[in-house]
């Protein structure tokens, strides 16, 4: 099909559209189409299955110009990382709309029409390769899950939904004006304005300026993650929100952050990411160790499930920074598990929120008497969640364990393991107690006597869920054959940039410079051809290091130790912009 | 015909309306009452010092301004889309009609329509004689238009007074409101101050450089003139001036009082077509008169002035706008904060010129868009047969009326700058500049402080959608009015048009 993706973006936004035009009372009728809409637009994914993924190159590749005048275009494409999470979008949102049939009491036709939108925002953010593009969705999300939480949460609902719209626009603001500064670097060098990212990812920016941006980038990715400390914003959230819009927060939302690290962050600005990973990778074990033992003192089961999201993709940002081909794999392989299982365990605190009006674990005990099916499906899901081989959990948790055990990039990267490590066993306290405490032991609550157990509607959306964290534990190479050619092309890049930036910083990375990746050469000619300017005699080709070095891991060579003959120049005449050919042959100067 | 008369025919067109509807005014009105009693009924009538309105003719008149005024609109667009004036039309030394000044044409009479769309209702209600209002209006809004194309410190002068005197007019216009008044009086005494001190420091130009003409001061202070202290010294007198009509810290005192007490779509026509002429002279100005490095760089030229001036108005207006409980007092604060990130654009045009006026005329459109939305739908809002002003009132009015709340909203995120609303593409082409020409601190300033925005922007929405009223309690409602729903769909329309197509207006 020509224009798939633009068709899996607008499906979402055209049925929102007319779901505004029932009637309000119309609840049946509305569901239907939603459940209609939303099954299609999974079906309509489907589809994507179809590219090619072996090379880890973009598939489905759309590019219209939108305006011109400022290099912004209407440019999509889906790789073997957004494959997933775009199917993880679509997938999910069928089992939200369900879910939402009873816990929803007024103003259906608006709230359906909110996850909508969300659901083009979400998606247009995952497959967006113009970074203005990606920037409007990701800003766009804001809204609709703003009203989500604001409008059909619960007692605190304003102040969470005020405090999540804040928190995000404070990091989305600076990472705008950081675009912008990439953009106007890249104008600098070609004399081109583009927001395209495959372009935009060609520039290696001198250290310094790297740092600022990278620190741009990382704040608003972070909080989206979120990273420890950032993380305030998300119990809240989470508690407040309806189940349908805490499993889309859990499922999506929070993956966008890691999605945008591996995206955008790492390949746009490889020497800071690979300076400043070590520091990220230690938040993210505080992350998972912190997340871990709060989410154990926690009374509220859905605030519980909340802080254990903290805890694994405090896993998932470990992975991207060991830059391991097993661990970024793993890292967007718990991205998508977390969605299932995650997702999952809020659709469970749903049915009993349902049920009870309350999510007290002190108010429940011995459920496993009078709701079997709910308790075993409950029991699944937290394996899964635990990370119990055969579950999908396992797959991702012990690449990634894998991945950082034998990382070169970051410091003592076995004890890091070790450290995430715990996280895996504490996970398995705090989970395993609330099943234990929820399920097992006496009936003591007599209002818990007369609860009925899962309806037919329950199972229909929980099934799916079921079957996904078998199916991804038992069988992970159809995912992984299609992830691992992308995060591998991936690394290549982000390690030659870092280390390209590394060797050349001495001699000239005052200024930036333009570097094609070997595998664009599709994409040269959207960009007019680079002013190719030799570097100055007395540098010669020995300022780009000749073909692939391997990185001095655990010790870089400091910026300040000059090898011999490399000293740096007075700046005159102005800078040199090193332009390796396309062809692969990467000598430099002509 | 002449091409001197075709490039000034939008403003000729404004006036001819505003003369005309004078006339007429006057020849319909029965019994003596005539467009002239706005002087005589303060002196000689009682308790309520105004004539009732003659209702039978209520739609008509701001049916007749608004459409005289959006055929200006319309024809100043067609010249721009057109290019019929090339590289400008120059009329005495003292006008020029390029396209800059047809741009601004363009939005002072497009604010203007839409406050005239805005204000039959809203004066019907108040109960306030309208024969004057839109004359005065639409004779304003000829001084704007005469400000953006005007080329000499005269005519600037000129243009400017017409412009402000009409304003001064329309914010004392609730005469039976002391608010209306404090605000009439508090505007005038400091625009008065402002524009004394505006005149000095033209007077100091001009005798230093012998020139009247922006051009001709360019040229005398083009060489070593540039840094002697009067020069300076007079142009920190006109920046001063200037600094005041668009209400930049800590020039803006006046703007809270003058908002809140004046009329709602006087308030409207003050954020939006002052703030856009305003602007659009000072770029002219500051571009052609005073580009000489040492007036605009730094340490001590217009640029750094201004770079400290907004930044100052962005963090102050922000800040301020949080603490407000009154609609308009807020709007005031937020078009404050808006004239900070304007300042962004005009000082970044000491680098690139032309991508900051282009920056900066497009921010304005959106922002006059955006904001002349909000007050008509503030306009439109009565409760128990008041203006509802206080932002706890407008508690559920999202719930009870879901298209005006939702447009409400949309208008506020688009102040707010969030995509895909016009807002954020005004911000977008502002900071882009300001990043490319070396300000990106300013743009991270500005990024920062349009956080703080966020706060009160979705603070409206929250009370309009997230909050109930109370039971028993008198509920807010808008007036039924069928201009006013226009002006809101238009607004409304060019919200999202500026944002989701903002390229042929970019080009």
């Amino acid at each position: 099909m020509a224009h798939l993706l633009t068709l899996i973006i607008l499906v979402p936004l055209v049925s929102g559209l007319a779901l505004l035009f029932f009637p309000a009372g119309a609840k049946r009728a509305m569901y239907v189409f939603a459940m209609a809409a939303s099954l299609g637009g999974f079906f309509l994914s489907m589809g994507l299955l179809g590219g090619d993924y072996t090379q880890g190159q973009f598939q489905f590749v759309e590019r219209v110009s939108w305006i011109p005048d400022f290099g912004i275009s209407y440019f999509v494409g889906v790789d073997g990382i957004t494959l997933w999470l775009v199917l993880l979008t679509t997938v999910l949102l069928p089992i939200v709309v369900l879910s939402s049939y009873e816990y929803i009491k007024d103003r259906i036709r608006e709230y359906l029409f909110s996850l909508f939108l969300l659901q083009t925002s979400m998606l247009g953010a995952f497959m967006a390769l113009d970074m203005f593009l990606f920037f409007v969705f990701w800003e766009l999300m804001l809204v609709p899950m703003y009203l989500i939480i604001g409008i059909w949460g619960g007692e605190r609902r304003i102040y969470a939904t005020v405090k999540f719209f804040i928190y995000t626009m404070v990091g989305s603001a600076l990472m705008f004006v950081a675009i912008l500064y990439l953009v106007s670097e890249f104008k600098g060098l070609t004399d081109v304005t583009t927001f395209s990212y495959l372009e935009l990812r060609r520039v290696i920016l001198p250290p310094a300026v790297q740092w600022w941006l990278f620190l741009a980038f990382a704040l608003s990715f972070a909080i989206k993650v979120p990273l420890w400390p950032l993380h305030t914003w998300l119990p809240d959230a989470h508690t407040e929100a309806p189940t349908g819009g805490s499993v889309i927060l859990a499922g999506v939302l929070l993956k966008m952050g890691t999605y945008g690290f591996l995206r955008f962050a790492m390949p746009l600005f490889p020497h800071a990411s690979h300076e400043l990973g070590p520091t990220i990778a230690v938040l993210a074990l505080v992350g998972i160790v912190f997340g871990s033992l709060v989410a154990w003192m926690q009374k509220d089961v859905k605030k519980l499930v909340a802080y254990s999201s903290v805890a694994h993709l405090g896993f998932c940002m470990l992975g991207l920074f060991a830059v391991e081909n097993r661990a970024l794999a793993g890292s967007v392989y718990q991205m998508l598990n977390h969605g299932v299982s995650t997702g999952m365990l809020f659709l469970l605190v749903g049915v009993i929120y349902e049920r009870r009006h309350t999510r007290l674990i002190s108010e429940f005990g011995g459920l496993a008497k009078v709701m079997p099916a709910y308790a075993a499906v409950f029991v699944i899901v937290t394996l899964s969640s635990v990370g119990l081989p055969t579950t999908n959990g396992f797959v991702g948790e012990f690449l990634i364990l894998w991945g950082t055990f034998t990382s070169k990039v970051l410091p003592h990267a076995r004890y890091m393991a070790m450290v995430a490590a715990t996280g895996v066993i504490l996970g398995a306290v705090y989970m395993l107690s609330v099943v234990l405490r929820v399920f097992f032991g006496a009936l003591k609550n007599p209002r818990n006597r007369d609860l009925t157990d899962l309806t037919a509607r329950e199972w229909l959306y929980l099934i799916p869920g079921i079957v996904l964290i078998f199916v991804m534990g038992l069988f992970p190479t159809p995912f992984l054959e299609r992830i691992e050619p992308s995060v591998e092309l991936m690394r290549m890049d982000y390690l030659q940039k870092a280390e390209k930036a590394m060797g050349v910083e001495q001699a000239v990375l005052a200024e930036p410079l333009l570097y094609l990746l070997p595998g664009d050469r599709r994409f040269e000619s959207i960009v007019a051809a680079p002013r190719a300017v030799p570097l100055p005699k007395k540098l010669g080709p020995a300022g780009l290091p000749k073909g692939p070095r391997p990185l001095t891991l655990g010790k870089r060579t400091p910026i300040s130790q000059v090898p011999p003959g490399m000293e740096r120049k007075p700046k005159q005449p102005p800078l040199p912009q090193a332009v390796i050919p396309a062809t692969g042959a990467q000598g430099g100067a002509p | 015909m002449n091409a001197n008369l075709i490039a000034l025919s939008p403003i000729l067109l404004v006036v001819a309306g505003a003369a005309g509807m004078l006339f007429v005014d006057a020849l319909l009105q029965k019994g003596g009452k005539t467009a002239g009693s706005l002087f005589r009924s303060v002196n000689s009538k009682g308790p309520r010092p105004f004539d009732p309105p003659d209702r039978e003719s209520i739609p008509n008149r701001g049916i007749v301004s608004a459409s005289v005024l959006a055929a200006a609109a319309v024809l100043s667009a067609t010249m721009w889309f057109g290019d019929f004036v090339g590289e400008g039309v120059g009329i005495t030394g003292a006008l020029l009609v390029d396209r800059l000044a047809l741009f601004g044409f363009m939005l002072c009479a497009l604010g203007g329509t839409l406050a005239s769309l805005m204000s039959s209702s809203y004066l019907y209600e108040l109960d306030a004689d309208e024969g004057q209002f839109y004359p005065v209006m639409m004779l304003a809004t000829s001084g704007a238009m005469l400000l953006c194309a005007s080329t000499s410190f005269v005519m600037f002068f000129v243009a400017l007074e017409t412009l402000s005197l009409g304003v001064y007019i329309l914010t004392g216009f609730r005469r039976a409101s002391p608010l209306s008044t404090e605000g009439a009086v508090k505007y005038f005494l400091l625009g008065a101050f402002a524009s004394a001190i505006l005149l000095f420091g033209i007077a100091f130009l001009y005798g230093e450089t012998g020139a009247h003409t922006f051009d001709g001061v360019g040229k005398a202070l083009s060489g070593s003139a540039s840094s002697r202290p009067l020069v300076m010294l007079g142009m920190g007198l006109v920046l001063v001036g200037l600094a005041f009509k668009v209400s930049a810290v800590p020039f803006h005192m006046w703007t809270p009082d003058a908002y809140q007490g004046a009329p709602t779509p006087a308030t409207s026509y003050m954020a939006g077509v002052v703030k856009v002429a305003a602007f659009v002279t000072m770029m002219r100005l500051f571009s052609t008169a005073l580009m000489a490095p040492a007036l605009a760089g730094p340490p001590f030229g217009w640029a750094s002035i201004l770079a400290i001036l907004s930044v100052a108005t962005m963090f102050w207006g922000n800040m301020a706008a949080l603490r407000q409980k009154n609609i308009k007092r807020m709007l005031a604060y937020s078009s404050i904060a808006h004239a900070g990130y304007i300042l962004i654009g005009v000082v970044s045009m000491i680098k690139m010129k032309e991508a900051a006026i282009s920056g900066v005329l497009y921010y304005l459109f959106t922002y006059l868009a955006a904001n002349a939305g909000a007050f008509t739908i503030v306009s439109m809002a009565v409760k128990d047969g008041a203006e509802a002003n206080e932002i706890e009132e407008y508690r559920g009015f999202g719930r009870r009326h879901p298209l005006l709340g939702a447009a409400m909203a949309v208008f506020l995120l688009s102040m707010l700058g969030l995509p895909p609303f016009a807002g954020f593409f005004g911000k977008l082409a502002i900071f882009s500049t300001a990043v490319q020409s070396g300000l990106w601190l300013m743009a991270v300033l500005g990024m920062i402080a349009s956080v703080v925005s966020a706060y009160y922007y979705i603070g409206i929405v929250v009370v309009m959608f997230m909050r109930e009223c109370e039971e028993g309690q008198p509920v807010v409602v808008p007036v039924r009015s069928g201009q006013a729903i226009a002006a809101v769909i238009f607004a409304f329309l060019l919200v999202l048009q500026l944002g989701l197509f903002p390229n042929p207006w970019l080009s």
